[in-house]
């Protein structure tokens, strides 16, 4: 997989979907882990691997707040995890006739926590990278494959 | 105008009827997935469907196929994130009038109007 096509792919369906910018950062990790949500999807038969996202929850509540186009104080907690999920949804799909031709997508996977790491056993980490969106908040963006 | 919009996504209902609202006047039916969907089809007597592929229960595909099953020549526009080519003639192949890829583009959008209602 090339990297720098998965980097262009994917900051061109988070701007078109958010009208949020996304810049790419050096860090290696998060390094704002509070209330993380991360919204996962799977791809599944002839190629397996999955998509997920990790952010905290100002850019969770401002992306939800661009997608649904209200005030970032009239989100609620069902917004927030419709629209990440709908996000990660949008992502992997856009690039799935690329990478994970012959798959299927599951549904979105919506979770929250804290200070988590997520390991998807069995398969490698073909694209992982830290962007900073609105304000320097953190998204992780995490592709793993599994042949 | 009245078109059903079928998406497990209220933020994709949402942003699909505040696109379409910018091009005509529009009176809008809702569903969560293909089994509510086909209510809202028979209840509503829609003039056009925007459905999502992916959904709970009953999917997009399952839900057209039903539509034409039942003998219903509504036009129906299938949404996906992953509109390629393969995916757009198997959805053609199995009742779908018309795919479009989301994030929805507008221009993509006016285009899909024009040549289902035209």
């Amino acid at each position: 997989m090339d990297k720098r096509v998965i980097n262009d792919l994917v900051s061109k369906s988070w701007k078109d979907t958010t009208r949020l910018p996304l810049e790419s950062t050096s860090l290696d990790e998060l390094t704002d882990r509070d209330a993380l949500y991360i919204a996962s999807v799977v791809f599944s038969g002839e190629s397996q691997g999955s998509l997920t996202i990790a952010t905290g929850e100002t850019l969770a509540t401002k992306i939800a707040s661009m997608m649904f186009e209200c005030e970032t104080d009239s989100v609620s907690y069902d917004d927030i995890k419709d629209s990440i999920g709908e996000l990660v949804n949008i992502l992997a799909g856009n690039m799935k006739s690329d990478y994970f031709g012959g798959s299927d997508l599951s549904r979105p996977l919506v979770m929250e926590g804290s200070d988590s790491i997520l390991s998807m056993l069995n398969a490698d980490v073909v694209f992982q990278k830290i962007f900073t969106s609105d304000n320097k908040e953190q998204v992780l963006i995490q592709i793993c494959h599994t042949d | 105008m009245k078109i059903l919009i079928v998406d497990d996504s209220r933020v994709a209902r949402i942003g699909l009827k505040k696109a379409l609202s910018g091009l005509m006047n529009i009176d809008f039916l809702e569903a969560d997935d293909g089994t509510t969907g086909l209510s809202a089809l028979k209840d509503g007597n829609p003039d056009l469907v925007f459905t999502d592929w992916y959904m709970k229960e009953m999917d997009g595909l399952e839900f057209i196929k039903k539509v034409r099953v039942d003998k219903n020549p509504v036009k129906i526009c299938m949404v996906t994130s992953e509109a390629n080519d393969d995916r757009k003639a198997f959805a053609i192949e199995n009742g779908a009038d018309y795919i479009i890829n989301k994030p929805i583009q507008f221009n993509e959008l006016a285009k899909a109007l024009e040549t289902l209602i035209g």
